[in-house]
């Protein structure tokens, strides 16, 4: 019988925990298609974590793809995360919050739930470095969540990866539920008129260049993503790179986010995913985004204290600073049609939205500047 | 085992008190960058108003007022309009791919 083990030795090397990840990756492709959850980077994840869960898989290794693609695109120099915010940058209109820059207020408050969460997971036991990177699932930002547990060499980063994406998705299911737990009808009901000021083509183009040097200036470890979010932005706004700019919201985008979702998948092997942590990371996650929009909120409410009648915010808008562009700004939008059909804070949301795609990623560069500061990385 | 859970309880602790900490210094930073970056756009939208004033006035000096002129697309005519897209899709539940606009008529 040993002359036939070339044929056996994958099933008998084959784990329970193998088939449950491969029960996960196909879970993960089920939402992906069926339920249209983020399916650029769910179905690929998914079918990652078959990949790298077959037993002896040839995509592990010194020499399998997955692991080289996770050792040279994230492990080194976070290089995948990072090039993915050129596109996303080039993808961001920031001009509905130049107009009404009030609204950056909102994508600072709606941080907090990455805050608080670190303080969960810390009370439930978890080493600092992990609970760091588990609060930055608050961010609703995968790329930035991927580059934080990256650096901070945590060991749920799969586990963080997924639990980014996949509540991203479900961003109208937690919003509205989290919303409604802080607010009254009346507040949700509250209209904001739209006088946008005017955005000149100068404020646009200096807009990235200004939020670099600021940003790097109070908060150095964000440097690279504020940097290439704006760089992005920078080649959509300068109308001189229009082809360029095409380039890195269609081409580049979508290559790197086909990469990305198969190499994090290096990191849901069954031997790394499958552990109670991996359930507390993915129910942590679920906390930072509902204190994240609960922070937007009540930072709302608590400003309508000192605004007069007729210049109060609808609180609503403040759950829109978290990252989740432009999700949560249309799951806001639809709330406050709800509650009344001639309601439109759109714009204010969408405001508050691109704040909060500021708010993050320098919300992950203090986490790593913290970090480095306590001698975590 | 008493020193072990001694240690134990002492890192937790340090951890519990670096969270805190976390959370206010990251929560002041965020605000800090944030509001900095509000004080310069401000200052941008104001000395970006005072600049488009000046040119019109100079357009208006140079080549006089033409009434029936068409106004440049400006950042602000595409928000409003995104936004009555936005509302006149949302009240006629229709999609903005089979709405297009003719004319708008001040009332």
């Amino acid at each position: 019988m040993n002359g036939f083990d070339f044929l056996t030795s994958g099933v008998t090397s084959l784990t329970w925990q193998m088939v449950l990840m491969w029960v996960i990756g196909g879970t993960l492709i089920w939402l992906a298609i069926v339920k249209d959850f983020e399916p650029a980077l769910l179905l690929p994840m998914g079918f990652g974590a078959i990949l790298v869960n077959l037993p002896l898989s040839g995509v592990l290794g010194d020499s399998g793809i997955i692991q080289w693609l996770f050792e040279k695109g994230i492990g080194v120099s976070e290089a995948f995360p990072i090039l993915l915010f050129v596109g996303i940058g080039a993808m961001i209109d920031f001009g509905p919050l130049l107009s009404n820059p009030r609204m950056l207020l909102f994508g600072a408050a709606a941080q907090f739930g990455i805050f608080f969460t670190v303080f969960l997971a810390v009370l439930l036991g978890f080493p600092l470095k992990d609970a760091m990177s588990i609060g930055i699932i608050g961010a609703a930002d995968g790329p930035t969540s991927i580059m934080v547990s990256q650096k901070l060499h945590s060991d749920y980063m799969g586990a963080i990866a997924v639990a980014a994406y996949c509540y991203m998705a479900l961003v109208p299911l937690i919003q509205p539920a989290a919303i409604r737990l802080v607010t009254t009808k009346a507040e949700r009901s509250i209209r904001m008129p739209y006088n946008p000021e005017s955005v000149s083509r100068r404020s646009k183009i200096l807009f990235p260049i200004i939020v670099t040097i600021i940003a790097g200036l109070i908060a150095p470890d964000s440097v690279a993503l504020v940097g290439f979010l704006m760089f992005g932005n920078l080649i959509r706004e300068c109308g001189k790179l229009d082809s360029l700019s095409q380039t890195a919201q269609g081409a580049l985008a979508n290559l790197i986010t086909i990469f990305l979702g198969i190499t994090i998948a290096f990191q849901m092997r069954a031997d790394v995913f499958v552990n109670k942590g991996t359930f507390m990371v993915i129910a942590l996650g679920l906390f930072a985004f509902v204190f994240d929009t609960i922070g937007g909120v009540v930072f709302a409410k608590i400003l309508n204290l000192f605004l007069p009648k007729g210049k109060k915010i609808n609180p609503m808008v403040g759950g829109a600073g978290i990252s989740a562009f432009p999700m949560s700004s249309r799951v806001i939008q639809k709330m406050a049609l709800k509650e009344d059909k001639q309601n439109h804070i759109l714009m204010h949301a969408a405001g508050a939205n691109v704040a909060g795609q500021i708010g993050s990623v320098v919300a992950g560069g203090i986490v790593l500047s913290l970090a480095r500061l306590w001698g975590l990385m | 085992m008493l020193n072990l859970s001694v240690a134990y309880i002492s890192i937790n602790s340090n951890n519990f008190s670096k969270s805190l900490e976390l959370m206010w210094k990251g929560m002041l930073g965020i605000f800090v960058v944030m509001l900095l970056i509000y004080l310069v756009v401000a200052i941008l939208n104001k000395t970006g108003k005072k600049d488009v004033s000046d040119n019109i006035t100079k357009k208006e000096e140079s080549s006089g007022v033409n009434p029936t002129a068409q106004s440049e697309n400006t950042s602000e005519d595409e928000e409003i309009f995104a936004a009555v897209m936005a509302a006149v899709c949302e009240e006629l539940q229709a999609d903005p791919d089979n709405i297009q606009f003719k004319e708008i008529k001040e009332i």
